[in-house]
This record gives C-alpha cells, sequence and structure tokens, in this order.
C-alpha cells in the first residue's frame, strides 16, 4: 500500500517537472523567436525597398513643372557603387551638374572615369525629364575648362515637346544583379536597337554574344574580381561602399546593400539577420556571386567603346549613352548589370605602373583598332525585378 | 513607503515618462536622432514606444487599485512593467534611459514582494504558461504583419488576431475549431514570408505551444 502511494506521488512529480522543463523551454523559444523577429525588423528583412532612403523613387512628381523635378530624375541615374557623387546648382533658367569629389570611390577608380560616367548618366535623366516638366535643354559639358569639377551646364528654355519613352523608364530602371534566365539569348534585332542609341562619333557598343567570347569575358571579369578583393586599397575602398546596417543604409542613403545584390530572399534574410559580415566574408560573396550567379546567366556582355576614355567630356557622353541603353533595355523587359571589374582593374594597373593584364585584355576583347573600353555590362532576362538601390533626397544634393 | 506603493509610484511616473518619450519620438525625432537611437522609422517606433508606455500604465495601474491582487495577477502587472522597459530600450534611444530604469526598479520590487507566495505562482503558471506564450506568439504576429508590406503584412495582422481568437474558440467550442484557427492563423503569413526565416520559426513554435496550449483547454 506504501509502495503504491510512493509510486504515485513520484508519477505527479515527474509529469509535473516534465511539463515545467516544457514550459521553460517553451519560454526560452518564444522569447528567443521575439528577439529574432524583433532584429529582423529593426534590419528592415521586412522592408526591402520601403523607408526614406528609397522615396526618390516615387517622389519625382513632387517638383513637376519646376527644374528641380529634372534634378529628381538625375539623382534616379545607374552610378558607380551607387556614391552618387554629384551636385546640382538649380535656377529657372539653368542647371549646373558638378562632380563631389568627397564621394570617390578611391582605389577603384583612381583617374575618375566611373565618376564622370556616371555623371553622364544622371546627365542623360536630367535632359530625358526636360520635356515632361515644360522645359527644353541645351547641354554643354566642361562649361569652364579650369573648373573640372563643373561637369556640365543645362540651359533651360519653357517649351512644351513631346516626352520620350525612354523618361517614363526611369522610375523602372534598376541594375539587376540576379542570376538571368540561362539559356534564354536577347535577340540580335535589340541588341542592334541598343547599339542604334549611339549618339557619339566615335563611341560605339561592342556585343559579345558567341560562346567562346563570352566565355573568356566571364573568366576575365571573375579574374578582375579575385584581383579587386586581393588589392586591398581596391578591396577596402569596395567595402567602404557596402551598406549592410538596415539604420546606415537609411541615414546615408547610398552604396551597394543586401537587397540589391542578387541574392535569394532567404540568404538576403539571413545576412540581415546576423551580425555585419567581415571584409573577407563581403570578398568571398561577391567573387561566389561573380562566378556561380552573374557570369554563367549572362545572355550577352556589352562593351561601350570610346576613342579616348580618358577624356572627361567623352565618358559624359558615354555615360548618357549607357543610360539610355538600360533605360531602352527596361522598356523592353530586358535586364542589364553594369559590371565595372575590368576596367576598374586596368585604371589600378596604370596607376601603379605595373603590366596592363586587364587592359591589354579589353583592347583584345574590343578588337583593338583606336578605341577603348569605357565600361562594361551583362544583359538577359531576370525572373526577379532585383531590388531598388538607396537614394538621397533632392534637396541634399543641391548646392 | 511599502514596498508595494513604491512600485506603484516608480511604475506610474515611469510609465508617464515613457508615453512623453514616445510621443517626443514621434513629433520631433527627425531633428534629434542622436536621442532617439539613431533610428529612422521614428513614427512607428514612438507609436510603439506609446503603445508599450500605456501598457506599462496600465499594469502601475492595477497594482494602485489592487495592492492585495493575487500573486499571479501581480506577477502579470510585473511583467507588464519589465517587458515594455526591455524593449523599449531598443525603440527610443538616450529617452528611455530613465523611464526604462524606473520601470525596471518597479518591477523588480513588484517581484521581491512576492517572497514567499511561490507555490501560488508556479500553480498559475503551471496552468495557463502555454496559453500567455500562444499570447506572445500572436502579438508578434501582428507586429510583423504590421511591418511587412502589402498581402502578406495582412496575413500576419489577421493570423495573429485568429491565433489569440483560437484560445478563445477552443475554451467555447472546443479544441478542434481552436486547433483549426491556429492553423489557419499562423500558415499564411508563413508561407507567403517563408524567406525571411522569422515567421516561418514562429509558426513552428504557434503549432507547438498553442496546440499544447489549445489541447489543454475544456469548453
Amino acid at each position: 500500500m506504501r509502495n503504491a502511494e510512493h509510486a504515485t506521488t513520484q508519477r505527479v512529480s515527474r509529469r509535473t517537472l516534465l511539463r515545467r522543463v516544457g514550459l521553460g523551454a517553451g519560454t526560452v523559444l518564444v522569447l528567443g523567436a521575439g528577439a529574432v523577429g524583433y532584429r529582423a525588423y529593426d534590419h528592415g528583412v521586412f522592408s526591402v525597398g520601403d523607408g526614406a532612403a528609397y522615396d526618390p523613387w516615387s517622389s519625382g512628381k513632387e517638383h513637376a513643372g519646376t527644374p528641380m523635378a529634372m534634378v529628381a530624375a538625375a539623382v534616379l541615374a545607374a552610378n558607380a557603387h551607387n556614391a552618387q557623387a554629384w551636385l546640382f546648382r538649380v535656377s529657372e533658367t539653368r542647371i549646373d551638374l558638378f562632380a563631389d569629389r568627397a564621394r570617390g570611390t578611391g582605389a577603384l577608380d583612381p583617374f575618375r572615369r566611373e565618376m564622370y560616367v556616371s555623371l553622364g548618366c544622371a546627365l542623360e535623366n536630367c535632359v530625358l525629364a526636360g520635356p515632361a516638366n515644360g522645359f527644353a535643354s541645351r547641354v554643354t559639358l566642361l562649361p569652364d575648362p579650369t573648373q573640372p569639377l563643373h561637369a556640365a551646364r543645362i540651359d533651360l528654355t519653357r517649351r512644351e515637346s513631346p516626352t520620350g519613352d525612354l523618361y517614363e523608364q526611369i522610375p523602372h530602371r534598376h541594375t539587376n544583379r540576379n542570376a538571368y534566365q540561362k539559356g534564354r539569348s536577347v535577340p540580335d534585332a535589340a541588341l542592334e536597337a541598343m547599339s542604334g542609341l549611339v549618339g557619339l562619333g566615335d563611341a560605339r557598343l561592342v556585343w559579345i554574344t558567341a560562346e567562346p567570347e563570352r566565355r573568356k569575358m566571364g573568366d576575365l571579369l571573375i579574374e578582375a574580381t579575385l584581383a579587386i578583393v586581393a588589392d586591398r586599397d581596391q578591396e577596402r575602398a569596395n567595402n567602404d561602399w557596402f551598406r549592410q546596417d538596415w539604420d546606415e543604409l537609411q541615414r546615408k542613403r547610398d552604396g551597394l546593400t543586401i537587397d540589391a545584390a542578387g541574392l535569394s530572399g532567404l540568404v538576403a534574410a539571413v545576412a540581415k539577420l546576423l551580425p555585419a559580415q567581415s571584409d573577407a566574408a563581403l570578398d568571398s560573396g561577391w567573387v561566389d556571386g561573380t562566378r556561380d550567379r552573374q557570369v554563367p546567366t549572362a545572355a550577352a556582355f556589352g562593351i561601350l567603346a570610346v576613342a579616348d576614355s580618358t577624356d572627361n567630356a567623352q565618358r559624359l557622353e558615354g555615360g548618357r549613352l549607357l543610360q539610355r541603353v538600360h533605360l531602352w533595355a527596361t522598356k523592353e523587359g530586358i535586364s542589364l548589370h553594369h559590371m565595372n571589374q575590368l576596367t576598374e582593374r586596368a585604371d589600378r594597373e596604370r596607376d601603379l605602373g605595373v603590366t596592363p593584364r586587364f587592359g591589354a585584355a579589353l583592347r583584345e576583347l574590343i578588337s583593338g583598332g583606336r578605341l577603348e573600353a569605357l565600361s562594361a555590362f551583362r544583359v538577359g532576362y531576370a525572373d526577379d525585378a532585383g531590388a531598388l538601390s538607396p537614394r538621397r533626397a533632392v534637396e541634399s544634393v543641391i548646392l | 513607503m511599502t514596498l508595494p506603493r513604491r512600485a506603484v509610484a516608480l511604475g506610474m511616473v515611469g510609465a508617464s515618462l515613457g508615453v512623453v518619450a514616445g510621443v517626443v519620438q514621434i513629433t520631433v525625432g527627425p531633428n534629434m536622432r542622436e536621442w532617439v537611437g539613431d533610428k529612422q522609422d521614428t513614427t512607428r517606433l514612438g507609436l510603439a514606444t506609446v503603445l508599450l508606455s500605456a501598457l506599462a500604465l496600465a499594469a502601475a495601474t492595477m497594482l494602485w487599485r489592487r495592492p492585495h491582487a493575487s500573486a499571479p495577477a501581480r506577477l502579470l502587472a510585473a511583467a507588464g512593467l519589465l517587458i515594455p522597459a526591455a524593449i523599449c530600450f531598443t525603440t527610443v534611444g538616450r529617452l528611455w534611459f530613465v523611464p526604462g530604469a524606473l520601470l525596471v526598479a518597479a518591477g523588480v520590487l513588484v517581484v521581491v514582494g512576492m517572497r514567499g507566495e511561490h507555490r501560488e505562482v508556479s500553480h498559475a503558471l503551471g496552468r495557463h504558461g502555454f496559453a500567455v506564450l500562444t499570447v506572445l506568439l500572436a502579438a508578434y504576429y501582428v507586429f510583423l504583419g504590421a511591418v511587412a508590406l502589402g498581402f502578406a503584412g495582412a496575413t500576419g495582422v489577421v493570423g495573429g488576431l485568429l491565433i489569440g481568437a483560437a484560445l478563445f474558440a477552443a475554451k467555447r467550442h472546443g479544441a478542434r475549431l481552436g486547433a483549426a484557427l491556429l492553423v489557419v492563423g499562423a500558415l499564411p503569413f508563413a508561407i507567403l514570408t517563408w524567406w525571411s526565416v522569422v515567421t516561418p520559426l514562429i509558426a513552428a513554435l504557434v503549432l507547438a505551444i498553442g496546440g499544447r496550449a489549445v489541447a489543454r483547454t475544456r469548453p
């Protein structure tokens, strides 16, 4: 009898103990889930493309009918590392575009090639936005030879004229770093149409579509990426423009982001939930993405070539062309990803005075002649539209 | 002043200052980011601070009106003081230092005052612990749903409400309906945002912990 009572007491105690253990474990898990949930909120896992840093993509109409609307279009332009190295001085009859040297990308762009190409992209958006806001534009590149930072002057006159197709694409254009559909090529007619957008005398677009050349270009891009991450100065300059922290991203409103890096939603979410990654991890992620996702799925590579890639005026005109190509591709549902590794390495070789391995390879890719590579990109069709990149407000780029 | 009265006074002052901190963040937060934890989303975080401070104020008021409430009720009030105090250290930056410290002190005093009532507290926790955890998970869903964009966000808010309702449905109409509401509440948001890692994790916990809470409920 006593033994039975003892057994019952022991059974109840065990059940109670198990319940308490279960409740304790549940409490720990629920509190842990709360902490993870809060981190997901705090790091923008559920807010891709949301917040003040992304407002400029949808706030263009605020300044409609004024020169500021043209600047609002300009700040949405393609630009290297999303450094947004532009400043504008605006009056009723004129917009002046200046390079912001404080936003240079250091060892990645020692001769400011990318900076002026990016300014050309912004200039093109600005001009395209003119007719929609009742302005005709007259552009003067580098109006003051003594002031190389004064990239362009746009004289405005009030005139009604039709809005172009490309203007409509400005809020929809963005670099797509995702994998593209494998085996789906871009029609020759589309490539020819993009080549036809060239407006500068000596500039041309070189398309690399055949498999052997595409593989060669892809291998060079991977090697250039590896060379950049192995070069301490270039690696640091590259990672300086990568925004891992959501609050920093929303505050600075520039740079490359986890969301726009071309990662899957799952990997991007995990990357945001984990603590900020080291430079080595960022390098490895970039190399892997280039090698495994971006290069193998490119339908074609494009190289924009000009007569003199060191001439700022040609860089600006090249940038305008590049922007038109990107806007036209957007209209046709073609994704485009600017890939500057080769030109960045070529400039670095020149800067260091070493054997021009990538410089020589670029010359070979565009079949020699007297043209020089200015910029490179890949095109293709992506399943996913890709994410927007943050932008500074118009008010913060006005002098 | 007795221990409970001290706790009530600290809780009331701390929660009221917390409401003020939230209102300040909503109204002038963008102009004083270094004071509000460098947060960009000052409106939503300010609103969250106000709501959580109001919760703490409700807890302090309950202690003031019912100083001799049962031990489980006082424990709940302590949680109502301590949880907002902890969360708001991450929402409103330096503005929370004073209200947060006062609320933590109040919560600790309430817990200290419950010495000797261990058995009663432990019994109540044993009876309702899983239900409390389920309500907490439902609140996570509502919060993340409010943060997420578009249709997915709406499924989060509605899902959270359904998870909360599941406990009451189980009590009134039986465990089967409660379990069905848990599933319907938890799965859509988790499926639509599976890539987020967080929502599938919460959904799994809802099904495991909420399922147990519902199964223990008797109509």
